[in-house]
């Protein structure tokens, strides 16, 4: 009986396994080849919104004179935006940056919080209560927002029906070393073609937390930023979602950021990704289910992309699973089978997207010689699979002893005073 | 030429694309891909021979000429070849010392200042090994293979592979615009590719675990197996993706805008 679940379970994970290879192939063919549905950066409109941008920052001395130079030079309409840099509990020179910012440009307002909640949620939440703008952009304090940006994601909410719209993410320090570089492949695979492909079969294209707006008077509406969940992007477009809203993707609305560059820090991130990304698994699995608001096919996409990153559990205990069959014997009628765990585990966890979407994505992108590199995403399977694993159990506990995570940010490396070039 | 003066302006990568339809990839995979996993299907029985006398000319040099056997054993619908060989299982202190060094590797590896994938990895390889020690040192009268068993689950392993790598191949490299012929050739050479690196690593395995330890069985079969595939299926691919992202760079015939 033990073997006979054994071998079930092993079956069911090839299934899964399957499954997200047939779902990453049917993107990359349409990204490829079928029509692209543009966003709508082409519109010319002469009544912008009034948009306000919220940037989190702790301890972000690094790297708070770039964006805010930057959004300075923006070509949006400096009657129509206000810049909110939150210094949420920063212990370096984050506020006098912001403040001396704060007095030379009316339109940026900083925000400093010393007490209630940290973290990016509560940030979000505290600025969002002040902030006028109908529209809500958010950067992460790292990005380097080009000049039009504002106006492409703020453009989209002429949309009456778009409640998020998410721009694309690019690596600024790609050459810095092979994590960067992988990293860049993650992110070319992920937008160029994952994102897009999801916007062109009118799927569920994921809010991403930066380089991306909402609506803010709707968002306050529905409660603002849940406090208990680390992942408040994918939380955000799923609430959006199944309240009859659409989440938009911006493939034009290109941005850069910094990517971690020690394995150390990468770990920290996909843990705490995963930490959150499971809570809000956990808490709108059925709510997704039920909405009407979603077409099937939305439904079907929003829960691969809920499980995202649960498969990589599902993986590692399948690979037990198989120890403990090969030791007692049972592994022979897997042993072609095997193999193909392998296709589906490699193809959609070596980097989140299987190999042929990355090469494609980077194809289209014009990208040459980083396509040599995707052997080396096997660095990241098993890596992958351990820090998610980690994460997700720590989500489990979160929820079933409603313990709080605490949130911990992303280490920057960039030089104080460098312009954060893009390589 | 400066930068202003560009003769002719691309699409922006945002939205370009190529021509082609799923309609025309699966004509090709019909046409390509599926026909060399037949010949693999149809002719596993002749491989798996091929692949055995080469197996059997090398060891031959480390073995006693009588000790490598080549056997049959049945599979789907004909017979695959195998080597047989006397096999070398551990003796208690082995195992007693696999385990302990293992556990030794297994507190000290977090904390070595290494890339954590690296450190994952051999995390991953010396927690099998520790569980086939302890596996040898309490159950060994329990192991349920013999050299000629590993013999045939890593020959119907390895014709798994044999078939589904121009399945996979033809899912990533057929859609692709680059010419049929460069691709049926890319194709074929991963193909060979395999059959010679699953040969050379039926070798290796063999001597292994006749040689020096049944032991290591699980750690060959897990980490050594069908997963390091990937690293040749990937990279071959990714030659040659660059190839053709270099040829089409520039090319303004070549892209289509968004519809």
């Amino acid at each position: 009986m033990v073997i006979l679940i054994l071998k079930a379970y092993l079956l069911v994970f090839i299934g899964v396994m399957v499954f997200y290879f047939i779902r990453h192939f049917i993107f990359t063919l349409n990204r490829l080849f079928y029509e692209q549905r543009m966003c709508y950066q082409d519109i010319i409109d002469s009544d912008l919104k009034t948009i306000s941008i919220l940037i989190p920052m702790h301890n972000e001395e690094k790297v708070a004179t770039n964006i805010l130079d930057l959004l300075v030079e923006s070509d949006y309409d400096k009657d129509k935006i206000e810049v909110i840099p939150i210094n949420d509990f920063s212990e370096d020179r984050t506020r006098e940056i912001i403040d001396d910012y704060g007095e030379r440009y009316p339109f940026i307002k900083p925000l400093h919080r010393c007490k209630g909640e940290r973290g990016k949620p509560a940030a979000l939440n505290e600025a969002l209560a002040g902030a006028t703008g109908e529209i809500i952009i958010v950067f992460d304090a790292d990005y380097l927002p080009p000049k039009g940006i504002l106006k492409s994601i703020a453009v989209c909410f002429n949309d009456p029906e778009v409640g998020a719209a998410m721009g694309r993410v690019i690596p600024v320090n790609t050459r810095r070393n092979i994590l960067t570089r992988l990293l860049d492949l993650e992110r070319t695979g992920g937008y160029q073609v994952d994102q897009q492909a999801r916007y062109n079969l009118k799927l569920m294209p994921q809010y991403g937390g930066t380089v991306g707006g909402f609506r803010r008077k709707e968002v306050i509406q529905l409660g603002g930023f849940n406090l208990r969940i680390l992942a408040e992007d994918t939380e955000l477009t799923y609430r959006l979602s199944i309240n009859g809203w659409k989440v938009i993707y911006a493939n034009r609305a290109e941005c850069y950021e910094e990517v971690p560059e020690t394995w150390s820090v990468r770990a920290r991130q996909i843990q705490r990704w995963s930490r959150g990304h499971n809570e809000v698994m956990f808490a709108y699995f059925f709510p997704l289910l039920k909405s009407s608001h979603l077409s099937f096919r939305e439904k079907f996409d929003g829960i691969f992309l809920l499980l995202v990153y649960v498969v990589p559990v599902i993986l590692l205990t399948g690979l037990v699973d198989s120890l403990v069959l090969f030791f007692l014997g049972e592994m022979e009628i897997f042993s072609g089978i095997f193999f193909l765990v392998f296709i589906g585990a490699y193809n959609t966890f070596g980097n989140f997207a299987p190999f042929y979407q990355v090469g494609t994505a980077c194809i289209l992108d014009g990208a040459i010689h980083r396509i040599l590199l995707l052997p080396f995403l096997i660095f990241n399977f098993l890596f992958n699979m351990w820090y998610i694993s980690k994460g997700f159990f720590a989500a489990v506990i979160d929820t079933v002893t409603r313990r709080k995570a605490g949130w911990h940010k992303t280490e920057r490396f960039r030089q104080a005073g460098s312009k954060g070039h893009v390589s | 030429m400066s930068k202003a003066a560009k003769s002719v302006i691309l699409y922006h990568r945002s939205y370009r694309k190529i021509s082609g339809s799923a309609g025309l990839f699966f004509l090709q995979f019909l046409f390509i891909a599926l026909p060399l996993s037949l010949i693999i299907a149809l002719f596993y029985p002749e491989i798996t021979l091929f692949v055995c006398r080469i197996a059997k000319a090398a060891l031959s040099t480390c073995f006693p000429v009588d000790a490598v056997k080549i056997i049959a054993a049945p599979y789907v619908i004909g017979e695959i070849s195998i080597i047989h060989l006397p096999s070398q299982f551990p003796s208690v202190l082995n195992s007693l010392i696999n385990a302990i060094v293992c556990l030794i590797l297994l507190v000290c590896l977090p904390k070595i200042e290494m890339a954590k994938p690296i450190v994952t990895f051999c995390m991953v390889v010396v927690f099998i090994n520790f569980v086939s020690s302890l596996f040898f040192l309490f159950f060994a009268y329990r192991f349920p293979y013999e050299l000629a068993d590993y013999s045939v689950l890593y020959m119907k392993q390895q014709i798994g592979i044999w078939f589904f790598v121009p399945v996979i191949m033809g899912f990533a490299m057929l859609p692709l615009p680059s010419t049929l012929l460069s691709k049926s050739i890319t194709m074929l050479i991963t193909v060979f590719y395999s059959l010679l690196f699953g040969t050379v690593r039926y070798v290796v395995f063999l001597f292994i675990l006749s040689k020096v330890s049944m032991l290591y069985m699980a750690i060959l079969f897990f980490v050594f197996g069908p997963l390091v595939d990937f690293i040749y299926i990937v990279g071959i691919y990714s030659i040659h993706a660059m190839r053709l992202a270099e040829k089409i760079k520039g090319d303004f015939g070549f892209w289509k805008w968004s519809y």
